[in-house]
């Protein structure tokens, strides 16, 4: 099972080693796609989460215990075939790359494992031909 | 000046189902394997295309009378408004207009598409009454079989190439080229490049004013030359301009289209338009013909204009080939800066072959223009000012 999740710090917990006991406690493959630290050492992280159903719902348990705000992002977007025309517009927000325009046919391509959730291509579809 | 063909020979081998036709895509690489000479003597045809937003886009349309009859003079069609100044049951209905009770999110482009498909569609009028007509309102529902005539008038369409779009500034905004990102985070285009019509032809040759073309699935007409066509513009040493230059005001029956052909946009933000699939076959008469046809993306350049600066005139910030837009991204000022298009190239090349297709069964020959586009001229501004004292 692979999912999407933010993770939002308090300031206080910033210093947990959260990914490595991901890793060493649940046994998840992790993919770090943004991190950051603002002022006041509140903390988010994205990450890709990869591992079995039973050890992502522990992992749940964990991060709640430890006071983590968890944001599991499952809505990914569906593309409309019959409404899509391939112009390409909603490649211009997709800051991700799971919205592409294929090099050999110039078909719209959408790779699902890139996509984080953040929704910016459904308004920017000039044809509505894309939904959550 | 070499190896030379007429429209009567190139339509003589069209009716023999003879023509050699290619797209000017696949013009290329023959120009670049045969040689000019060579190429000019083989291919009869070359087609071009283009499927993107052209808010210049409109249709007529003729209801035929009630009775008593009505002389409509405030009328609406699914809600949107629809021009009333016209003789008693004709109208125009421009696609940007938008919905009075949805907004932007249904508009004249919107009706022109759900009539192409067969839709039924409310229409809501209004009248003064007179003797002659004397109905003041009247609401019915039409289709687009039940119209006397319904045709796509497209005052401007199928730009000669145009400005890319980005955004200087530090907050995001919401234009008819999507929405650009702050602090340059994105760019778009909109043309077809290399397989642009008047990318192909930017000397009007073979484009004018009676050109025969596919436009969204139906034989259609260059009815004129566009609004705002500014044929002087600079161009390069290809005769390419290196921006938005020369358009065409485009005519066909509405119902001999294809919803395949032509789709309503709508850009978050900003408002209604309409994509636009347009064809047009390039007789290839000289070497001349052949040279244009055969330009590369590599070899045609656009500016990257600067859509936050909220003036008329906006900044130009270098100029920037298609191969480069077309590959993803670009580097400008040290920084990489993902592009995307609005044009359709899928669609764009479906048109390219459709229009090959119909030429190579015999079914579309080749009209001359009747007129051929000036090269000289250019655009005035609107100058805001106090009323001239004119004579009584």
């Amino acid at each position: 099972m692979k999912s999407k999740v933010l993770l939002n710090f308090p300031g206080e917990i910033t210093n947990t080693p959260i990914a490595y006991d991901l890793v060493k406690k649940f046994d998840l493959k992790i993919n770090i796609l943004r991190a950051s630290i603002e002022y006041n050492m509140k903390g988010s992280l994205l990450l890709d989460l990869e591992g079995t159903s039973d050890n992502i719902e522990r992992a749940k348990k964990y991060l709640k215990k430890e006071g983590i705000i968890a944001d599991f992002i499952n809505p990914i977007i569906k593309v409309n075939e019959s409404k899509c025309v391939d112009c390409g517009l909603c490649t211009s927000v997709c800051a991700s790359g799971a919205l592409t325009i294929s090099e050999s046919d110039t078909s719209l391509l959408f790779t699902k494992e890139k996509c984080v959730g953040c929704n910016l291509c459904i308004n920017v579809c000039p044809t509505k031909a894309i939904s959550v | 000046m070499g190896f030379e063909k007429t429209y009567d020979e190139i339509n003589q081998k069209i009716k023999e189902g003879n023509a050699v036709v290619v797209t000017a895509e696949e013009v290329i690489d023959i120009v670049k394997e045969k040689g000019i000479a060579e190429a000019t003597k083989e291919i009869d045809v070359v087609t071009t295309a283009t499927f993107g937003p052209m808010c210049s886009s409109g249709a007529f349309m003729n209801f035929g009378h009630a009775d008593p009859p009505i002389r409509i003079s405030k009328i609406f069609l699914n809600d949107v408004e629809a021009y009333g100044g016209l003789a008693a049951v004709d109208t125009y209905i421009g696609a940007t207009a938008e919905s009075e009770s949805e907004g932007y999110s249904y508009g004249g482009a919107h009706v022109i598409c759900d009539l192409i498909s067969g839709k039924e569609i409310e229409l809501r009028a209004y009248s003064k009454g007179t003797d002659c007509y004397p109905r003041k309102e009247i609401k019915t529902y039409v289709r687009l079989k039940d119209l006397n005539e319904a045709y796509l008038f497209n005052p401007r369409n199928a730009y000669q190439n145009y400005a890319a779009a980005i955004n200087g500034s530090d907050k995001n905004i919401k234009t008819y080229m999507g929405t650009l990102l702050a602090n340059k985070g994105n760019i778009t285009y909109c043309t077809s490049g290399e397989l642009s019509p008047l990318l192909n032809d930017p000397n009007y040759r073979t484009i004018g004013m009676g050109t025969k073309i596919f436009l969204c699935g139906a034989e259609g007409y260059v009815a004129w030359n566009g609004t705002q066509f500014n044929s002087s513009s600079k161009r390069d040493e290809n005769d390419i301009p290196y921006s938005n230059s020369g358009t065409l005001a485009l005519i066909g029956n509405l119902k001999e289209m294809s919803p395949e052909y032509i789709s309503p946009a709508v850009f978050d933000g900003y408002g209604v338009s309409m994509f636009v699939g347009v064809g047009i076959p390039i007789p290839i008469l000289d070497e001349d013909i052949m040279k244009h046809v055969a330009i590369e993306n590599k070899d045609i350049y656009t500016n990257i204009i600067d859509y936050s600066v909220q003036k008329n005139d906006k900044p130009s910030l270098g100029l920037v080939s298609y191969r480069d837009l077309r590959s993803g991204s670009i580097e400008l000022d040290g920084k990489i800066i993902k592009t995307a298009p609005i044009t359709s190239m899928k669609k764009s090349r479906k048109i390219a072959n459709e229009l090959k297709k119909w030429i190579q069964d015999g079914n579309f020959t080749l009209q001359e223009p009747i007129k051929k586009f000036s090269l000289n001229e250019s655009l005035t501004g609107l100058e805001i000012r106090e009323a001239e004292k004119d004579e009584k």
